[in-house]
C-alpha cells in the first residue's frame, strides 16, 4: 500500500545530522506503552466480578499475554530486522492498541474469550514484536554506549507499570462515580474498565506513533562524532564481526546467556511475586505483623522504582566494566545479597527494604544489560532477532520462579500467615540458582570464528572497515 | 527509490532545528514518566512513616 510507504526501512534512513537523542524517546514511547502488561493487578478483581468467574480464569488473560511476547519476539525477531524499526514499531502499536479495544468489546458483551483473544493473544504479539523493536537501532544509533541506550528503553518497560497503575485507578474512579481508589476493597465495575481498556488503547497507539514517527537508522558508514571504533573492539569479548540469529542459537554462548537471563529472572521474580506478604511475614509477631497493608503496598512501589532505575543504572555501568563483569555482579552479589536477606533480613525494617532493593535492581539491570551483551557476541547483523529468541528465558522463568516460591511457601502455609524462618529455604534455593547462572556467565567466550557472517555491513562494521582503509591510505602515504 | 527521494534522503539538517521536536519528544515520553515516579513515591511514604 502506497500510503504505507514511509514504513518501509529505506524511508527511514537518518539524513545527516538528524539528532540520534530523538530515537530513545522514540524507543521509550513504545516501551512505556507496553509496560502497562506489569500493571494488570489494577483491575483484575473488578474483571473476576464482572464476569463472575475466578482469579485464575483472568490471571489467563496475562497469563496469554507473557506466553504470545515471548513467542512472538522469537517468532518476529527475523522479521523485525529485516523490515526495520518503523514498521515493527506501526505493527506492534497496531496489536496493542487493538488487543484492548477487542478486549473491551469483550468485557461489554460478557464474552471472555473476546478478552483472552484481544488483550491476551492479540495484545501480546503487540507486547513481544514492541518489545524488540527499538533493540537494534538503538545499538546501531549508540555504538559508543549500547548499554545506556537499550537500558534507556527497557527502563521505559518497567515505567509503563508506574505510569499505567496510578492512571487506571483514576481513569476508572473517573468512570465509574462509585469506585473510589483510596478504599480498601472499592471494585469498579466492568463498564468502567471496558471504558478504561478503549481509552488505554487509543492513548497508547497515539503515544506509539510518535516512536514510529521519530524513529531512523543510521544511514551505511554512520558513526558518532568522536567515536573511536577500535576502542570498543579492544574490549575483551566484543566482536566486530557478526553472526546470524540461525547460527547463535547453535553457539554455546547463545545458551549460556539463556540460562545467565533465565536464572537472574527466576530469582527476581522470587521476590516481586510475594514482595507484599513478604515483608509483612519477615516482621511477624503471632497472628499481626509489624509492617502495615498500606507499608507493604508502599515496599511493592519501591521495589518497581529500583526494578525501572537499574534498567537504567546497571546497564550505563556496563559500557564502563564490561558485560561479563557486570553479570558477575548481578549473580554473584546477589547471591550474597540473597544470602543475607535469609539470615539477617528480619533483623530491621531498612535492612530487609535495602537487600531487596538491590537485588530487584540488579533483576531489572539483567534484562536491560542483554541487548548490549548480544551486540558484543554476536554483532549487529540481527541483534534483534536473537535477541527475541533470548526472551524464551523470560518466559520460561516466569513460570519457574513463582512455582519455586510457591513450592517452598505452599509446604509452610499461606504466605500472609508466614515468618521470616518460612522464607529461608526458598530464598537459599534461589542462591543455587544464581550460582548456576554465575558459572554460565563464567563459561561465556567469543563465538567460533566458524559461526561468523562472511557477507554483509551494518553501520558498527562500516564504521570499522573505513577506519581500516583510512589506515591504510595513510600507510600508502 | 526515486531520486527526489534519494536527495532528500541525503539532506543534512542543521542540529538547531530540530530542537523544538527533541524537546517536545522528550516532554511526552518525560512527563508520564514523572507522573508514575511522583505517584510510586507517594504510596512508598507510608513505608518510609510519613
Amino acid at each position: 500500500m502506497a500510503v504505507l510507504s514511509f514504513l518501509d526501512r529505506e524511508h527511514t534512513v537518518a539524513k545527516p545530522g538528524y539528532s540520534r537523542w530523538l530515537i530513545p524517546p522514540a524507543a521509550l514511547a513504545v516501551h512505556l506503552c507496553i509496560g502497562q502488561a506489569y500493571a494488570t493487578s489494577v483491575y483484575k478483581i473488578a474483571l473476576v466480578q464482572h464476569f463472575d468467574t475466578s482469579l485464575t480464569a483472568i490471571g489467563i488473560v496475562f497469563s496469554i499475554a507473557i506466553v504470545m511476547l515471548g513467542v512472538s519476539a522469537a517468532v518476529m525477531g527475523t522479521w523485525v530486522d529485516r523490515v526495520g524499526p518503523r514498521k515493527a514499531m506501526f505493527t506492534a502499536a497496531c496489536f496493542w492498541g487493538s488487543g484492548f479495544l477487542i478486549g473491551a468489546l469483550g468485557i461489554s458483551t460478557n464474552q471472555l474469550w473476546l478478552l483472552y483473544l484481544g488483550y491476551g493473544l492479540i495484545g501480546g504479539i503487540g507486547l513481544g514484536i514492541g518489545y524488540i523493536s527499538p533493540v537494534s537501532t538503538l545499538i546501531k544509533w549508540f555504538p559508543d554506549r549500547p548499554g545506556m541506550a537499550t537500558g534507556m528503553a527497557i527502563m521505559g518497560f518497567g515505567g509503563g507499570a508506574l505510569i499505567a497503575s496510578p492512571l487506571s485507578r483514576q481513569l476508572m474512579s473517573f468512570y465509574d462515580a462509585g469506585y473510589d481508589p483510596s478504599v480498601a476493597g472499592s471494585v469498579a465495575g466492568g463498564s468502567a474498565v471496558a471504558k478504561l481498556f478503549v481509552t488505554l488503547g487509543i492513548v497508547y497507539f497515539l503515544v506509539m506513533m510518535l516512536g514510529v514517527f521519530n524513529v531512523r537508522v543510521p544511514a551505511p558508514g554512520w558513526s558518532p562524532a568522536g567515536f573511536d571504533v577500535s576502542r570498543v573492539a579492544a574490549k575483551p569479548l566484543v566482536t566486530t564481526t557478526h553472526v546470524s540469529a540461525g547460527n547463535a542459537i547453535k553457539t554455546p554462548q547463545f545458551w549460556l546467556l539463556w540460562t545467565v537471563l533465565f536464572c537472574n529472572v527466576t530469582a527476581g521474580i522470587g521476590i516481586l511475586e510475594q514482595a507484599s506478604p513478604m515483608i509483612q511475614d519477615f516482621f511477624r509477631s503471632g497472628t499481626t505483623s509489624a509492617v502495615e497493608v498500606t507499608a507493604a503496598a508502599g515496599f511493592v512501589g519501591l521495589l518497581s522504582i529500583f526494578n525501572m532505575g537499574g534498567r537504567f543504572v546497571w546497564s550505563t555501568t556496563s559500557d564502563n566494566i564490561g558485560r561479563k563483569p557486570m553479570y558477575m555482579i548481578y549473580l554473584g552479589v546477589g547471591m550474597v545479597l540473597y544470602a543475607l536477606l535469609a539470615t539477617i533480613g528480619s533483623s530491621a525494617t531498612a535492612i530487609f527494604v535495602l537487600l531487596a532493593a538491590v537485588i530487584i535492581s540488579f533483576y531489572g539491570g539483567g534484562f536491560a544489560t542483554v541487548p548490549a551483551y548480544l551486540r558484543d557476541l554476536f554483532g549487529t547483523f540481527q541483534v534483534g532477532a536473537i535477541h527475541g529468541r533470548l526472551l524464551t528465558a523470560w518466559s520460561a522463568a516466569g513460570v519457574a520462579g513463582p512455582l519455586i516460591i510457591n513450592c517452598f511457601l505452599g509446604a509452610r502455609g499461606t504466605p500472609g500467615e508466614l515468618v521470616a524462618a518460612d522464607y529461608r529455604p526458598a530464598l537459599f534455593t534461589m542462591v543455587g540458582v544464581l550460582a548456576i547462572g554465575f558459572i554460565a556467565n563464567l563459561l561465556i567466550r567469543p563465538v567460533a570464528e566458524r559461526f561468523h557472517e562472511r557477507d554483509h555491513s551494518d553501520a558498527f562494521a562500516e564504521a570499522r572497515d573505513a577506519e581500516a582503509r583510512s589506515a591504510q591510505t595513510d600507510g600508502r602515504r | 527509490m526515486s531520486n527526489t527521494q534519494m536527495s532528500s534522503t541525503h539532506e543534512a539538517r542543521p542540529p538547531e532545528a530540530q530542537t523544538p521536536r527533541l524537546i517536545v519528544s522528550w516532554l511526552i515520553v518525560g512527563i508520564p514518566l514523572a507522573y508514575g515516579v511522583f505517584q510510586t513515591i507517594r504510596s512508598i511514604l507510608p513505608l518510609l512513616g510519613g
